[in-house]
């Protein structure tokens, strides 16, 4: 006998079925929890148990150093590249001491988290995200909570000004929270990103414009031009770059060196939604695919500029949420970066072999020459 | 970017008007995991699963042509999320059985009115028409959370870990959101008063 109750619910659950198609466009079932193959299993007898267990440490190892790849941050991370023969790199290899890598962790999945987050709710917009605003954020608020003695004040342009303000817009100035994310991984940080781009501390009264300024720039003659591209948009073309294709689809992993280190543009393959790479694990998940051999191509694209107003204290992220539970008299903390690329052109032709456009909307990160992350993004209106 | 999904779909339906086999190859690459997915979620057992996704298959074979949906993700989705409950109805009969259903149909009983008896009885597409009012209504991450949770039949783990939230904070907005959708529906006369 079925009642009332249950023909109801049942009605809820068949009508969510003929919904209108084009609300699903964009939703995907979350990452399967279980591995569709094979079926019920016996339990494992011991040697069963072992292999399992050394599979998994080494599933862990690899996958830690891969995620590593674009979310790591130690100061003992080295990230090595191995050079085949015509110097056409054939994978990525990533070492890193185990003392940084652990130190560096929790930061580190905060960060891929955050970056997630952020990325997501751009929505149909351009998304930025820098992790050094996040860590930064983070130490002020343990030291607004009283927390000052787990707290280094490794760079900062005028620390008074905290405590005399009670409600700050905060931008990128580097502070650390000692032991919390490893001091080593503080220095690294400010050795690179804070002397590189500029940050500013201001109070919210004060602030209007952008406080944290990153620009990516090419070498002298890296850039030739590139003719137009869709929407009349003057392209530029980098001459020496690495792709590595997926071997499932037509999705490309490209690799350009800019002065400040690197930059990794991923093109999502023309079926796959950028949006859905995001849904299912961030960028770091496509360093775990399949990659072909890397090739050398040029690479025709457009300047991009991208910006960031994020609001960290709704952010819902635990460590935020946690802050304000405790009665923080903080309003908001706001990351609030802006992103230029845009290359001087150089005179100059010559013939490729290969020629990639970025043409439609693509996923970068941009890595300072030891690796560590100085920013990540989403570019969804390349032509705007 | 849909633009381009649609783009792409389109030539998968071109197939399916060509009578070519590739059609169901095309449809396999493009959708199957997904597919598969949802199928899973649901069920919770790989025989179910294939045999689903399956039917699927030849469901879309043999309604297109004449049929061209519009969305076809959505189309595909909505053939094999119906299999799959009713192969969960017709497994489990009166013990509700099979993989997120128990717990999601637990949560749909927010939506019933206090005493269900009164519950006015509205034809199952006119309550899809007021539950996509309501869908788009919301934001994009809402919108995508309900829908990972109420149409793909994903776990509050698994959204949690992709959203980058706790799972606490997706149950509390999937209650928020199944409570805004009653008033929602009563608003539009599902329930009467």
């Amino acid at each position: 006998m079925i009642s009332d109750k249950d023909r109801q619910v049942n009605q809820f659950l068949d009508s969510l079925s003929g919904i209108d198609g084009d609300l699903l466009m964009d939703v995907e079932a979350a990452r399967p929890a279980v591995r569709l193959a094979g079926g019920k299993s016996r339990p494992p007898v011991r040697w069963q148990r072992w292999t399992a267990v050394a599979a998994s440490l080494a599933v862990l190892f690899v996958t830690g150093a891969l995620i590593t790849r674009f979310m790591g941050l130690g100061a003992g991370s080295q990230i090595k590249y191995q050079a085949p023969e015509e110097g056409i790199k054939d994978h990525f290899e990533i070492s890193r001491t185990e003392a940084a890598d652990s130190a560096s962790r929790s930061g580190r999945d905060l960060a891929g988290q955050a970056a997630l987050q952020v990325l997501s709710e751009a929505g149909e917009t351009d998304g930025l995200f820098s992790p050094a605003g996040l860590y930064q954020s983070l130490a002020l608020l343990d030291y607004l909570s009283g927390r000052e003695e787990a707290f280094a004040t490794a760079w900062y342009p005028d620390l008074a000004a905290v405590e005399r303000t009670s409600d700050l817009t905060v931008s990128n100035s580097l502070i650390t929270a000692d032991g919390a994310y490893g001091s080593q991984d503080s220095d690294s940080l400010l050795q690179g990103a804070a002397r590189r781009f500029r940050y500013q501390l201001v109070p919210s009264s004060g602030e209007t414009g952008i406080l944290q300024e990153i620009r990516i720039d090419l070498d002298p003659g890296a850039a030739l031009e590139g003719g137009l591209m869709a929407g009349g948009i003057q392209a530029f073309l980098i001459p020496e770059a690495t792709v590595y294709s997926r071997a499932q689809d037509k999705t490309l992993l490209l690799e350009v060196t800019v002065s400040a280190g690197r930059l990794l543009l991923a093109l999502p393959d023309p079926s796959v939604n950028p949006q859905s790479l995001l849904d299912q694990g961030d960028l770091d998940a496509l360093l775990k695919e399949d990659w072909r051999p890397g090739q050398k191509t040029a690479l025709r694209l457009p300047a991009f500029h991208v910006t960031s107003d994020h609001q960290w204290m709704t952010s819902g992220l635990d460590a935020f949420r946690q802050a304000e539970e405790k009665g923080l008299s903080l309003t908001y903390i706001r990351q609030k970066i802006e992103l230029v690329f845009q290359p001087s052109l150089s005179a100059g032709s010559a013939s490729w072999s290969r020629v990639t456009d970025l043409d439609r909307p693509f996923l970068f990160s941009l890595l300072d020459e030891r690796g560590l992350p100085l920013a990540a993004g989403l570019i969804r209106t390349p032509f705007q | 970017m849909a633009a381009r999904q649609e783009q792409s779909d389109q030539a998968i339906l071109d197939l399916y008007f060509q009578r070519s086999e590739e059609a169901i190859e095309s449809t396999m690459a493009q959708y199957g995991a997904l597919l598969r997915s949802l199928a899973w979620n649901i069920l919770g057992d790989h025989e179910d699963v294939e045999e689903c996704v399956s039917d699927t298959y030849l469901a879309a074979w043999n309604a297109i042509p004449p049929e061209r949906p519009q969305y076809f993700k959505a189309w595909l989705c909505r053939i094999v999320r119906n299999r799959a409950l009713d192969k969960v109805r017709a497994r489990t009969r009166d013990k509700r059985g099979g993989g997120q259903v128990p717990l999601i149909l637990e949560e749909m009983e927010d939506l019933l009115a206090g005493d269900s008896d009164v519950a006015r009885a509205v034809e199952e597409e006119e309550l899809s028409r007021m539950i996509s009012a309501y869908l788009r209504s919301q934001s994009d991450k809402r919108r995508i959370i309900f829908l990972k949770r109420y149409y793909f039949a994903s776990s509050i783990k698994e959204i949690a870990g992709e959203q980058a939230m706790t799972e606490g904070a997706v149950k509390v907005l999937l209650h928020r959101m199944r409570r805004e959708l009653k008033e929602s529906l009563i608003e539009q006369g599902y329930h009467d008063q």
